[in-house]
């Protein structure tokens, strides 16, 4: 395991958030993504990992909210409503980032910044638990 | 369910599984053994899963660190990439100048 330093908390921090609002069915490779961060070697190819990482997971996303019969379970249990409320405003930011030409990895902070909760996805609500 | 389609990548992932069917490859090690990139290989690896070529698990490495996601061939998976490492080598065999079958 290589030590921490802030450039790789960084690169944990964008990972989570966009783990936090993929569908279901990403998630757990979001988590997968997450899981290798800590053997990348290298500050910067550890956030490189996590910029390819959220853009795929933030494109999942897209296409969940675009496309919703591809993943039936993209609200997940809880409080759905506010979920929806949120995800429906971050589809808006994240959509406009695209069409702006805005690389994946940022769109995905923008879905995360839209829904103004930046903080680690917690075992509930996430495919493994720690 | 959309067919899979096999893209160099893809093909280039199903290979180094190939080499090793019946062990375990964690993500961050077929990425350095291929080249892709995170975002490459991840949408592979999830394609493959998908179409239940690909089985996953999380194996706990050492104890106080998170769990690594680990991926091997199925069967069906192993089959694929057999046929298609033979179509690969296939128009290589074609190359190989034809015996000399004039002699009598």
């Amino acid at each position: 395991m290589i030590p921490d330093t802030p450039l790789r908390r960084l690169a944990a921090v964008l990972l989570r958030a966009a783990i936090r609002f993929a569908p279901c069915d990403a998630r757990e490779w979001g988590h997968a993504a997450l899981a290798e961060l800590g053997h990348v070697e290298g500050n910067w190819a550890a956030v490189a990992w996590a910029l390819g990482g959220a853009g795929v997971l933030a494109k999942q996303t897209l296409l969940a909210l675009m496309m919703p019969w591809r993943s039936r379970q993209a609200v997940p249990a809880g409080n759905p409503l506010s979920r929806e409320v949120k995800m429906h405003k971050a589809s808006l930011i994240a959509g406009g980032a695209c069409r702006a030409g805005v690389p994946a990895g940022i769109s995905g902070v923008a879905v995360a910044v839209a829904s103004g909760d930046l903080r680690s996805s917690g075992p509930v609500d996430t495919a493994v638990e720690r | 369910m959309k067919a899979l389609r096999l893209s160099p990548q893809t093909l280039e992932v199903l290979d180094r599984f190939a080499q090793r069917p019946a062990a375990w490859h964690y993500g961050y090690e077929l990425s350095r053994q291929t080249g892709l990139k995170s975002g490459t290989l991840y949408p592979i690896l999830m394609r493959l899963a998908r179409h239940e070529l690909l089985e996953t698990r999380w194996e706990q490495t050492e104890e106080g660190v998170p769990p690594r996601h680990t991926y091997r061939l199925t069967p069906k998976g192993v089959e694929l990439a057999r046929s298609e490492r033979v179509a690969a080598r296939k128009p290589l065999a074609t190359q190989k100048p034809a015996p000399a079958g004039g002699r009598a």
